[in-house]
């Protein structure tokens, strides 16, 4: 009987100090995202103006200032040219020893993994 | 040829007891299971041949100078190897889908009821409290763990406490997919539950190790030695500085500590110290504690579904354990066995991460209520 109380006692003590140092560390855990996000969202201070090289006279648009943390359009517009210039120079040079994984190799794998994780995250399309 | 010489020449054969053959075919089992099925190979090959090394008769590597018995007392006697090890997992563990949903740290605290409720079966059946508690620790699905507190409060039952822990992990996609089918419905199987990946900033990452050791460490100053180590192992990964501590803790100082752990455990498998009932008893109750993990996890699972209002799938509480990533991937293939299209794995991670903090928590407040030190 003594033994049964024993594991009784030790079940509650036990269990009860484990939630509440896991409820503690959840809630430091929380503390830390929410100081993280907050430390993003401070808008960066103003930066001087970069010199250009343009020629004087040349027709030339400012381009939009981003958001922070964004890109501008035209850096998007020259990393989707280069990465497209890239793959056709890669598929100019297309030969069998360009698949960098083997099919059913677990790197093969992985891009199963992206593609379910990918239709998981889009709930608004029609299944 | 003298009488004496004879039976010098043969005193192997003639040593040999029905236990120690017992123990080399069990050695032999463990091997095998490690090779065929590859159950946890790193562990129980060496454990497989260290049980066979200790029993074959008059073994030169057990005893005063034994090899066996050297690593033994240098590394599992005093806890150096486990914790060793941990600075391993810390360096291999991934806490980011843990830090993106704080709120999965729950899962890994009812993912170790497990513990308690063997160790009121073990005290049942007749073990006292230290070897109560000792055989409860193989709930907490956590190797280094379990041979940490075995190993200082019943030493005499690291045996075959290691043995339960490692060869049931390796049974983990056998032992949880019929817990979770059984208190589960086919519609809560089935929810599905939308991950959006949150970036968390390296200073967070840094963050995390350093405040769950000081935290922990003040609280339950006997898990000081585990979450430390794992914690360190951790830091040394996100603070991206120490690439080459990193590697060699995850790679060649785990693999050179897990060979000396095998064997000096497989030198525990003493053929007359090992066939017991009690062995049985222990493996018995092993088995029940991964079972019993598994059914409150889920069952906390269920919990957490009502309180979201049936958005949580209960299969993920399933994965508060230690057994990392393993649980994760087969609560991932219970849910895809419903659904093919349903994608919980993420969320089932930092369950599972989680679950690696709580074992070790766990293990420390045990050791605190039995008083050891």
């Amino acid at each position: 009987m003594d033994n049964i109380a024993f594991g009784l006692w030790m079940t509650v003590m036990g269990m009860g100090t484990v939630f509440l140092l896991l409820v503690l560390l959840m809630l430091m855990l929380r503390g830390i995202g929410w100081l993280d996000q907050r430390g993003k969202r401070t808008p960066p201070t103003p930066s001087h103006t970069a010199p250009t090289d343009h020629a004087a006279g040349e027709d030339f648009t400012e381009p939009e200032p981003a958001a922070p943390g964004e890109l501008t359009p035209e850096l998007i517009a020259a990393i989707s040219i280069a990465v497209i210039t890239h793959a056709r120079v890669r598929r100019g040079q297309a030969a069998p020893a360009m698949r960098q994984v083997q099919p059913g190799s677990q790197l093969f794998a992985s891009r199963w993994v992206s593609v379910g994780r990918s239709y998981q995250n889009q709930p608004w399309k029609a299944r | 040829m003298s009488p004496e010489t004879l039976a010098q020449l043969l005193q192997g054969i003639t040593n040999i007891t029905w236990q120690s053959v017992v123990m080399m075919l069990i050695g032999g089992l463990l091997i095998l299971l490690a090779v065929v099925k590859e159950y946890e190979p790193l562990l129980l090959l060496p454990i497989g041949a260290g049980a066979i090394l200790t029993n074959l008769p008059l073994s030169p590597l057990v005893g005063e100078g034994g090899m066996l018995s050297i690593l033994y007392n240098v590394g599992v006697s005093n806890e150096l190897f486990p914790l060793i090890i941990f600075i391993g997992i810390g360096a291999l563990t991934d806490f980011g889908p843990l830090l993106e949903n704080p709120k999965m740290v729950l899962l890994g605290a009812a993912g170790q009821f497990g513990i308690f409720l063997t160790l009121i079966l073990a005290l049942l059946l007749g073990f006292n409290r230290s070897e109560a508690a000792s055989i409860g620790i193989i709930g907490a699905i956590d190797g280094p763990t379990s041979i940490y507190v075995s190993g200082i409060l019943a030493p005499h039952l690291v045996g075959p406490i290691t043995v339960a822990a490692y060869s049931y992990m390796a049974l983990v996609p056998l032992i949880m997919p019929p817990v979770m089918r059984l208190l589960t419905t086919k519609a809560e199987r089935s929810i599905k539950m939308p991950y959006t990946q949150r970036e968390i900033s390296q200073r967070t990452r840094i963050l995390f190790p350093i405040i769950v050791t000081v935290a922990v460490g003040i609280a339950v100053p006997f898990a000081t030695p585990l979450i430390g180590m794992l914690m360190l192992g951790n830091l040394m990964r996100e603070s991206k500085v120490v690439e080459r501590l990193t590697h060699a803790s995850a790679n060649e100082l785990a693999n050179v500590v897990t060979l000396f752990l095998g064997l000096a455990i497989g030198s525990t498998m003493k053929g007359v110290d090992f066939l017991q009932l009690g062995t049985l008893a222990i493996l018995g109750l092993g088995l029940l504690a991964f079972f019993l993990d598994t059914a409150t996890g889920v069952l906390f699972g269920k919990l957490m579904n009502v309180f979201s209002g049936g958005k949580f799938n209960p299969l993920i509480g399933a994965a508060g354990i230690s057994a990392f990533p393993m649980a994760a991937r087969v609560v991932q293939k219970e849910a895809s066995r419903e659904d093919f299209s349903n994608f919980i794995l993420m969320h089932a991670m930092g369950a599972n991460a989680a679950g690696q903090v709580a074992s070790v928590i766990a293990g420390g407040v045990l050791l605190a209520l039995m008083g050891a030190g």
